[in-house]
């Protein structure tokens, strides 16, 4: 299973927001995009799942052009969580789950015990079992988003895109879904793409972190060669201290803006 | 605090006010049979239809049963192609007006009444065409890689109202013919008989299969367009079918029975109040309460005012909005 964009180009109307850009997706990583406000990094999570076209280059999927495959195929093997979703109507959290099981079945095919079963994991691994029957609007922030990621795993995906997952959440809520993704990494061996803004965050859990800017991918690799002051400097224009904690992981303070 | 603001999830409750909108529906259909100049009590019914003889059957066959037959198609249209918009506008305003089918049918209707009345014979033919031009009229406007709702609903809002316009400004021209056309604009079942059902039944038949098909999909589309491709279905295209569909069904029952649209936006959302917002059970929850709610329209207003007739479409927006206020009053109620 293997991820490339290759020499990509997206642009809205007559501006270009990604410029020939490559990237090679890892299997197994956990690979999160950062980059300033408007950088083109959720355009490109977007591109690479296939819900925007490149006007050049191509995604591929272990050398397939993502738009040749057949979309539920395709949504068979990746999963995406776009970051604005939500809905208006009454869904129990086990309704919406037993959505992610589109792509599985045909028309007129009835829920199957695979189909429950794959539901019940979804819910498991997003410790929602107790809230199954709950209306979607009545739950909290966190409880709401770990249903989303409930949906995109009871698609059974080898590859999950999230794009600011943690955005608008508590700091216990921030650090649940972190686990979920860290625990969907290590046992279920999910490769994970996503679009952070927090940086600690993003370094505590990351395989590798990617700056994206001008279009392009600037630097790409494990968070402590990410994390550095010049790095944080050039990609986002400001002064930073980094430090590490106890495990070695870096994380930084900002402490003003780059003259 | 366990599902707090919410309809009860259970299948029995589901089934159980499927039954109750099958008896309300049957209940009607009895109604709008017995009731009229001429009362007939249920046995004379029956046994009129099983001898097929007499002056009752005469009444009863030519007169009532095509149009309680026709009220029933009408409103399940219309209340499916509302449903069907609502879900994949994701906009709980959408109806069949968004479109532009009752603008476009309506301007159609006016023109052929006012203008070239030797032609208003085949008025349900211009009709179903000016709805479905309409339609596509705006769909194409709306179109720029991709028809996103937001500008659907806003393209469907200005060509409706430039429409509205032109419907206007005939009639203004032309005040001696504008109550041959009130009953049109406003709606109504008076004198349509097995004609018109004629006309209809087979846009309605395949409509209807068509939004069954599709009630798995309407929920995916539903969830947002992004979400929805994501889960693999091509959004485009599901969306393209949908309006399609809610066009086709909307447009026949307006060429029949005129601008009627109000029921296909008030008629979704009682469902949903009650049912929930799972398309396998809304839809046919619509298509049941659309077809009885048309009825008791078309059946009352035959009866306020006796002899003379009120059109099923004054009624429905003298009695529609305020159920329809009082439901979501209650509802507020158990949110709070």
């Amino acid at each position: 299973m293997k991820l490339e964009a290759k020499k990509i180009s997206v642009g809205y109307g007559g501006n270009i927001v990604l410029n020939e850009l490559d990237l090679t997706v890892e299997t197994g990583e956990i690979l999160t995009l950062i980059g300033p406000n408007g950088c083109g990094k959720s355009t490109l999570l977007k591109t690479l799942g296939r819900l925007l076209k490149p006007s050049h280059g191509a995604v591929t999927l272990n050398g397939q052009d993502v738009h040749r495959f057949n979309t539920a195929k395709l949504a068979r093997i990746m999963a995406m969580l776009p970051q604005s979703h939500h809905i208006s109507e009454d869904l129990t959290v086990e309704e919406l789950a037993g959505y992610g099981r589109f792509p599985h079945r045909k028309q007129f095919r009835p829920f199957t015990a695979i189909d429950r079963v794959a539901v019940e994991n979804a819910l498991n691994l997003t410790q929602l079992q107790n809230l199954r029957k709950r209306s979607i609007n009545t739950l909290s922030g966190g409880e709401r988003q770990r249903a989303w990621i409930a949906m995109t795993l009871a698609q059974e995906p080898k590859l999950l895109m999230l794009d600011e997952p943690t955005t608008f959440l508590d700091v216990r809520c921030q650090c649940e879904v972190m686990e979920i993704i860290r625990k969907l990494n290590h046992e279920l061996k999910l490769t994970v793409i996503m679009v952070l803004h927090d940086l600690n965050l993003a370094a505590r859990c990351s395989t590798r972190m990617a700056t994206v800017g001008e279009g392009r991918i600037t630097r790409i690799g494990t968070p402590q060669q990410i994390m550095t002051s010049e790095i944080l400097r050039t990609t986002f224009g400001v002064e930073a201290e980094i430090h590490h904690e106890s495990k070695g992981l870096p994380y930084f303070i900002p402490t003003g803006i780059s003259k | 605090m366990i599902n707090r603001g919410r309809i009860s999830n259970h299948l029995l409750y589901k089934i159980g006010i499927i039954i109750l909108l099958v008896l309300f529906l049957l209940a009607m259909l009895f109604w709008g049979l017995s009731s009229g100049a001429s009362k007939l009590s249920y046995q004379q019914i029956i046994r009129a239809l099983m001898t097929q003889d007499g002056v009752e059957y005469q009444i009863i066959w030519n007169i009532r049963l095509p149009r309680v037959i026709l009220a029933a198609i009408v409103g399940a249209s219309l209340a499916i192609s509302g449903a069907i918009l609502q879900g994949v506008m994701r906009n709980p305003l959408a109806s069949p007006n968004i479109i532009g089918v009752t603008s476009g049918g309506g301007l159609a209707a006016v023109l052929v009444l006012v203008m070239f009345p030797a032609y208003s014979h085949h008025l349900t033919w211009f009709a179903f065409i000016g709805a479905l031009g309409t339609a596509l009229t705006i769909y194409l406007v709306a179109w720029n890689r991709g028809a996103q709702p937001m500008r659907l609903i806003l393209s469907g809002v200005a060509i409706s109202s430039l429409l509205g316009a032109a419907i206007t400004a005939i009639l203004l021209f032309n005040p001696d013919r504008v109550i041959g056309v009130l009953d049109f604009t406003v709606g109504s079942l008076s004198a349509r008989s097995w004609p018109h059902l004629q006309a209809v039944w087979p846009f309605a038949l395949s409509g209807g299969i068509l939004a069954f098909l599709g009630m798995r999909d309407l929920n995916i589309i539903a969830l947002g367009e992004e979400v929805a491709a994501g889960l693999g279905q091509r959004v485009e295209l599901s969306r393209f079918i949908f309006l399609a569909i809610a066009a086709l069904l909307a447009a026949s029952a307006v060429s029949v029975a005129g601008l009627l649209g109000f029921i296909g936006l008030v008629a979704p959302h009682m469902i949903r109040i009650i049912i929930g917002a799972d398309f396998r059970w809304l839809m046919p929850g619509c298509a049941i309460f659309g077809a009885a709610l048309l009825i008791l329209c078309d059946t009352i207003g035959r009866l306020v005012m006796a002899p003379l007739e009120l059109p099923a479409g004054v009624i429905m927006a003298l009695i529609g909005p305020p159920f329809f206020l009082w439901l979501l009053r209650r509802r507020l109620k158990y949110e709070a």
